[in-house]
C-alpha cells in the first residue's frame, strides 16, 4: 500500500567548502520546495582545503541543472578552460602525453577510430601520434579554445570541456546560489556531535556558545577528518596505501608566468607529482608525495623550486590517506567530499565525486523513516565509483617505464587489482577496451592513458581488415585535414576568456 | 604488434541460430577472407514452430540489408508492438510496449508523476501513457517515422514470425552472402594433441578443416559435449506446440498464465502459434553454460543457453552472443583473454535473463518465494518498492522501461516517489499526464489497423511455402 512520505524537516550541513556549498545549492534548488529547512554549519576558524581546482566535463551537467550561467560563474570564479591533461615524465623521463577530453576521430560502423589507427601505423610511414586525431588535444596542445558546435556534422562538436576554477570562489558562488534560496547558513564550531541512545542517529550539533542544532539528515562535509562520519559514528576507513603510496601533499598558489593553458599539467617526480592549474588570477600548484619515500622538505623545495611564477602564500601541508570510508551513508549521516573518501587529484575527480554523491543522495533521498535500503544502495553505487576511478588512477602508477627511484620501483612491481589486470590484459592482446557501463572513464579516457603510459596492444581488431589500407589511410587524411584546419581557425584561449568571461580587473572576487 | 591470421569458421547445426550466426558472421568476415561453412548434424534441434523477436533483431537485419517487411511476408509474420500478461484471475492482466510511456519531466522520470497522480486516483493504467502498448491493445500498427522529437518516432517493434520459415529465410540470406553448406552430414570431430578441434569428419567421408567452431546444435552439444552449467532457480520445464485459427490482434504477444506454467500466444498472419510451457522436468533445461566458449569451440543458442521461453530469449541472446564474438574476433595469439571476457559476459547475461523471467514469476500469484531470490533481484525489487527506483546491471537484455512496465503493470508500486516529482503542483502533474495521454491516444488512432494494413502493402503472407 502507497503511503505519503514523511519528509525530512531539516537537512544540516556541516562544512563550508566545496562539497559544503555544492550539497546546499543542489538540494535548495531541487529538493525542498520550502519543505524541508537547510542549514549549513561552517567556521571561519577552519580552513576549507579549497586545492581541487580542476574538474572534468561531468561538472556541465552540475551546473547547467542548477541553471548557472556559463560566462557569469567562470569570471566569478577565476575560471579558465581544460582540455585535458598533460601528464610529463610519468611513462618514463622527458615523455609527455595528454590526456583529452573526448573521442578520438570517427569510428567506421562498428570499428573503433584507434583501431584504424593502430593498423595504419603498420602500413604507413610518420603516421601523427593519436592526439592529432582529437579536437581536445589539438586545442590544449595549440593553446586554443571555442566553445564546442552544436551540429553533429561539425568537427567542433567533438569538443569536451571542463574548467579549472578556484574552489574557494566557486564554494562562494553557490553560497550565494544557496541562500538566496532558502539555505540558512550557521557561523560556528562542531564541539559535540550527540546520538540518540535508541538507534545511535545523530539527534543534533553543539555548537561554541552553548548552542544546538537539530536535524533529521546530517551531510558530512568537515573534509579529511569525517568529524560526523568517523568522529562521531566511528564508520571505518578502507585504506588503499598500499595501491596508492602518496599520503601527503604540498600547495602553493604563484602567480601566472604566461596567458593560461587549456589544460592542467601533472609532472611526475621521483617521489610523487606536481600539478600545475592555470586560472585567470593566478597558477595553482601543489606537490602529491609519499612520506613512505621522501620527507617532507625534499617534497617542499621540489615544489618551490619548479613554480613558474612569485608565490603567492606560504606553502600549505596537506596530510591523507588514500582510501573510502566503508560506508558513505551511515544512519543519518551522509559523507559528501573528503570526507567520504580520498583519492589523489591526479585525474581531477574529487569535484566530480561530491557532484556524484549530491546526485545518489537525491535519487535516494529518505525520509524520517531512513529505510536501510537507500544507504546500502547509495553505498554501493559510490563504492563502486571510488574503486573504478581508483583502478584508472593506479594505472598511471603501474603501466611505467621508471626504474630511477624506490617510489617508481614498488609501484611498477606492486601487485594491482584483478579488476585492473583483466583491463590491461584485453588492451594488450587486441587493442580492446572494456569498461563497466556507468563507469565514469570512458573508451577514450583509458585509451589515452594506456597508449600515453606505453601500454600497447600486440594486435589490432582483425575486424579492421575489412577495410583495405587504402580506404584506412583516406579517412585518417580526412579527419586528421579537418581537425588541423579547424585549429587554425579556433582563437586562443586566452583572446576567448578576455572577449567573453574574463574576470573583473581587481580582486573584487579573489579568495 | 603483429598482423593477424584469417582462417576458416566452421559452424555445426544447419539450425535457427545456426544460419542466424552464418549470416551475420560471412557478412561481417567475409571482407577478412574468411570464409563460413554450416554443416548439418542428424541431431540438430528443429526451430519453435513461432518466434517473438525484440527491436535489438532489428539492427541486425538492418546490418544484413534485409527488409523487415520482405521477413514479415516471407515467414507469414506480423509487427510486434507489446507483450499481454495476464492469468486466469485477471483476464486484462496488462501490457509492456517497445517504448518508453511519457517523458521525463525536471529530472524525474515520468512514472514518479504517474504514481503521485494516482495516488489522488488520476492516473490511468500506466501502460496507456506508452504508445506500443496502446496501438498493440487495439491491433494497431504503423513503423515509427524518422523523427525522434515526435512521438510516433519514439517507439519500436519486434516482429511474429514462424519458426521453420524465419530458419529457411535465414538459410537463403547466409547462403547469398557467400556461407556454403557442406555436402554431407557431421560424422565425428577430430581433435588435436592440445584438444582443439582441428577439423570434422562428414558422413561421406570428407574431411572438413578448420580453426574455429561454433556448435549451433542444440541440446546435441555434437563437437562442444556436456559443459558446466548453471540452471535457473525455476527448475526445467516443458513446451508444446499447438495452432489454432488467426487472431484479429495481430500486434499483440499474449502470454497467459496457467496452473503450473503459461501459453505464449503468437499471431501469425494466417495462424495463432501457441507455445505451451509447464514447469517439471521435460525438453527444456532451463540452464545455461558457464563455459561457453571453451578452447576452440564456441556454443551458441540452445547449446549454450536452454532458457524458458518468457520474454522470448531465443533470438536475443544469439544476437548477444555474434556480436560479442565479433567485438573479442579470437583470430591471432590472444584468445585465452577474449574468451574469459566472452565467457564473463555471456554467463552475465544469461543470468540477468534468467532473472527477468523470475522476476515475472515472483510477481504473479504464487511465484517463489522472495527469500529465495538472488541478492541481485532481490535489491532490483526492494529499490523499487523503495521509492520506484529502476536498478539494472551490466549485460541485461532488458531496458529500464521494461522493468518499470512490468513492476507496475504486475502491481508492485512503490511506497512512495522520487522527491524531484513533488516540486511541480498538483494542477500541473495533471496537466503533464493529460497531454501524454492526449498524445498517445491521437498518436494510436492514426494508426491503421495492422491486418488491414499488411494486405494493403502486400506484405500479407496468405499461402504457406517456401518462397513469396
Amino acid at each position: 500500500m502507497t503511503t505519503a512520505p514523511s519528509s525530512l524537516d531539516k537537512i544540516v550541513i556541516v562544512g563550508g567548502g566545496t562539497a559544503g556549498w555544492m550539497t546546499a545549492a543542489a538540494l535548495s534548488k531541487f529538493l525542498c520546495a520550502g519543505k524541508t529547512k537547510i542549514e549549513l554549519v561552517e567556521s571561519e576558524e577552519i580552513g576549507t582545503v579549497g586545492v581541487g581546482e580542476a574538474t572534468i566535463p561531468p561538472i556541465n551537467t552540475f551546473n547547467g541543472l542548477l541553471g548557472i550561467d556559463e560566462n557569469d560563474f567562470i569570471s566569478k570564479t577565476q575560471a579558465t578552460f581544460k582540455l585535458g591533461i598533460e601528464f610529463t615524465n610519468w611513462a618514463k623521463k622527458s615523455h609527455t602525453y595528454i590526456h583529452p577530453f573526448g573521442d578520438y576521430g570517427q569510428d567506421v560502423e562498428a570499428i573503433k577510430f584507434y583501431q584504424l589507427w593502430l593498423k595504419l601505423r603498420l602500413i604507413s610511414q610518420n603516421v601523427p601520434y593519436i592526439d592529432e586525431f582529437c579536437v581536445s588535444a589539438m586545442a590544449a596542445r595549440h593553446g586554443r579554445y571555442l566553445a564546442p558546435a552544436r551540429d553533429p556534422r561539425q568537427v567542433l562538436s567533438a569538443l569536451a570541456y571542463a574548467f579549472h576554477f578556484d574552489a574557494t570562489l566557486y564554494a562562494r558562488y553557490l553560497r550565494q546560489f544557496a541562500e538566496d534560496r532558502g539555505v540558512i547558513r550557521t557561523e560556528g564550531k562542531v564541539t559535540n556531535v550527540n546520538l540518540r541512545s535508541e538507534n545511535g542517529f545523530i539527534s543534533s550539533l553543539n555548537l561554541e556558545g552553548d548552542r544546538t542544532v537539530k536535524g533529521d539528515l546530517f551531510i558530512d562535509c568537515t573534509g579529511f577528518r569525517g568529524r560526523l562520519i568517523e568522529g562521531a559514528l566511528e564508520t571505518g576507513y578502507e585504506d588503499w596505501t598500499h595501491w596508492l603510496p602518496c599520503d601527503r601533499a604540498v600547495a602553493v598558489p604563484c602567480e601566472n608566468a604566461g596567458p593560461p593553458d587549456p589544460f592542467t599539467r601533472s609532472t611526475a617526480h621521483e617521489a610523487g607529482w606536481q600539478w600545475r592549474i592555470p586560472l585567470q588570477h593566478r597558477m595553482g600548484n601543489g606537490h602529491v608525495w609519499s612520506s613512505g619515500f621522501t620527507d617532507e622538505e625534499t617534497a617542499t623545495t621540489r615544489l618551490m623550486q619548479n613554480l613558474e611564477g612569485k608565490p603567492l602564500a606560504d606553502p600549505r601541508h596537506l596530510r591523507f590517506t588514500t582510501g573510502r570510508r566503508r560506508k558513505f551513508w551511515n544512519k543519518n549521516c551522509v559523507a559528501i567530499g573528503l570526507s567520504a573518501g580520498f583519492l589523489e587529484p591526479l585525474e581531477s575527480t574529487s569535484i566530480h565525486l561530491i557532484q556524484a554523491g549530491i546526485s545518489k543522495l537525491i535519487a535516494l533521498f529518505p525520509d524520517k523513516d531512513f529505510a536501510p535500503i537507500e544507504a546500502e544502495e547509495y553505498n554501493r553505487l559510490t563504492a563502486m565509483q571510488f574503486e573504478q576511478i581508483r583502478d584508472f588512477i593506479i594505472l598511471h602508477y603501474h603501466a611505467t617505464d621508471r626504474d630511477d627511484s624506490e617510489f617508481w620501483n614498488y609501484v611498477r612491481t606492486m601487485s594491482i587489482p584483478e579488476s585492473l589486470t583483466r583491463k590491461m590484459e584485453l588492451f594488450r592482446s587486441k587493442g580492446r577496451i572494456f569498461r563497466f557501463e556507468d563507469e565514469l572513464f570512458g573508451e577514450a579516457n583509458w585509451l589515452s592513458v594506456f597508449l600515453g603510459q606505453n601500454v600497447w596492444p600486440r594486435a589490432y581488431d582483425p575486424m579492421v581488415d575489412t577495410l583495405s589500407d587504402e580506404q584506412i589511410t583516406q579517412i585518417a587524411g580526412q579527419i586528421h585535414h579537418a581537425i588541423r584546419t579547424t585549429i587554425e581557425k579556433m582563437p586562443s584561449h586566452q583572446d576567448y576568456i578576455t572577449r567573453f568571461c574574463a574576470a573583473p580587473a581587481s580582486g573584487v572576487y579573489s579568495s | 604488434m603483429i598482423m593477424s591470421s584469417t582462417p576458416h569458421l566452421i559452424i555445426t547445426g544447419a539450425t535457427l541460430e545456426g544460419w542466424f550466426a552464418a549470416a551475420l558472421l560471412v557478412n561481417r568476415l567475409r571482407p577478412l577472407g574468411i570464409g563460413v561453412t554450416v554443416v548439418p548434424t542428424t541431431e540438430d534441434v528443429p526451430p519453435p514452430m513461432a518466434l517473438c523477436t525484440a527491436p535489438a533483431l532489428g539492427h541486425l537485419h538492418r546490418e544484413l540489408k534485409l527488409d523487415e517487411r520482405d521477413i514479415v511476408r516471407f515467414c507469414g509474420g506480423s509487427f510486434r508492438l507489446a507483450t499481454q500478461y495476464k492469468d486466469e484471475n485477471d483476464e486484462t492482466g496488462f501490457l509492456i510496449g517497445f517504448a518508453s510511456a511519457g517523458e521525463p519531466r525536471d529530472g524525474a522520470g515520468f512514472h514518479h508523476y504517474w504514481h503521485r497522480a494516482k495516488e489522488w486516483d488520476g492516473a490511468r493504467a500506466f501502460s496507456s501513457y506508452n504508445l506500443a502498448a496502446a496501438a498493440a491493445a487495439k491491433g494497431k500498427f504503423a513503423p515509427p517515422i524518422p523523427e525522434a522529437a515526435d512521438i510516433r518516432g519514439r517507439f519500436e517493434f519486434g516482429l511474429h514470425l514462424s519458426g521453420p520459415l524465419y530458419q529457411d529465410y535465414l538459410q537463403k540470406c547466409a547462403l547469398h552472402y557467400g556461407a556454403v553448406l557442406a555436402p554431407s552430414s557431421f560424422a565425428t570431430a577430430v581433435r588435436d594433441e592440445n584438444g582443439n578441434v582441428s577439423g570434422l569428419v562428414l558422413e561421406n567421408g570428407e574431411t572438413l578443416s578448420g580453426s574455429f567452431f561454433i556448435d549451433a546444435t542444440g541440446l546435441a552439444a555434437s563437437i562442444a559435449g556436456s559443459g558446466e552449467t548453471q540452471t535457473a532457480l525455476q527448475g526445467p520445464g516443458q513446451i508444446d506446440w499447438l495452432e489454432s485459427t488467426p487472431r484479429a490482434n495481430l500486434s499483440l504477444t499474449v502470454t497467459s498464465g496457467r496452473q503450473g506454467g503459461y501459453d505464449i500466444s503468437v499471431p501469425l498472419y494466417e495462424k495463432t502459434v501457441t507455445g505451451r510451457y509447464r514447469a517439471s522436468a521435460g525438453n527444456i533445461s532451463n540452464d545455461w553454460r558457464l563455459h561457453p566458449w571453451s578452447e576452440n569451440v564456441l556454443t551458441i543458442g540452445r547449446t549454450a543457453a536452454d532458457l524458458e521461453p518468457l520474454g522470448a530469449p531465443l533470438m536475443t541472446l544469439v544476437g548477444t552472443a555474434i556480436n560479442t564474438f565479433t567485438e573479442l574476433l579470437p583470430f591471432g595469439n590472444d584468445a585465452p583473454f577474449a574468451r574469459e571476457e566472452y565467457n564473463r559476459r555471456m554467463r552475465e547475461t544469461c543470468e540477468r535473463f534468467s532473472e527477468f523471467q523470475l522476476l515475472h514469476h515472483v510477481l504473479s500469484s504464487g511465484g517463489t518465494s522472495e527469500d529465495d531470490l538472488p541478492s541481485t533481484l532481490k535489491r532490483k525489487l526492494t529499490q523499487f518498492k523503495s521509492r520506484g527506483r529502476i536498478v539494472t546491471y551490466d549485460h541485461e537484455s532488458f531496458d529500464e522501461d521494461t522493468h518499470l512496465a512490468l513492476y507496475l503493470g504486475a502491481g508492485l508500486m512503490p511506497e512512495r516517489h522520487d522527491a524531484l516529482a513533488n516540486r511541480a503542483e498538483d494542477g500541473q502533474v495533471k496537466d503533464f499526464l493529460s497531454a501524454t495521454l492526449k498524445s498517445v491516444r491521437a498518436a494510436r488512432d492514426a494508426m491503421p489497423d495492422q491486418r488491414q494494413w499488411l494486405e494493403r502493402s502486400g506484405i500479407a503472407r496468405k499461402t504457406e511455402g517456401g518462397s513469396s
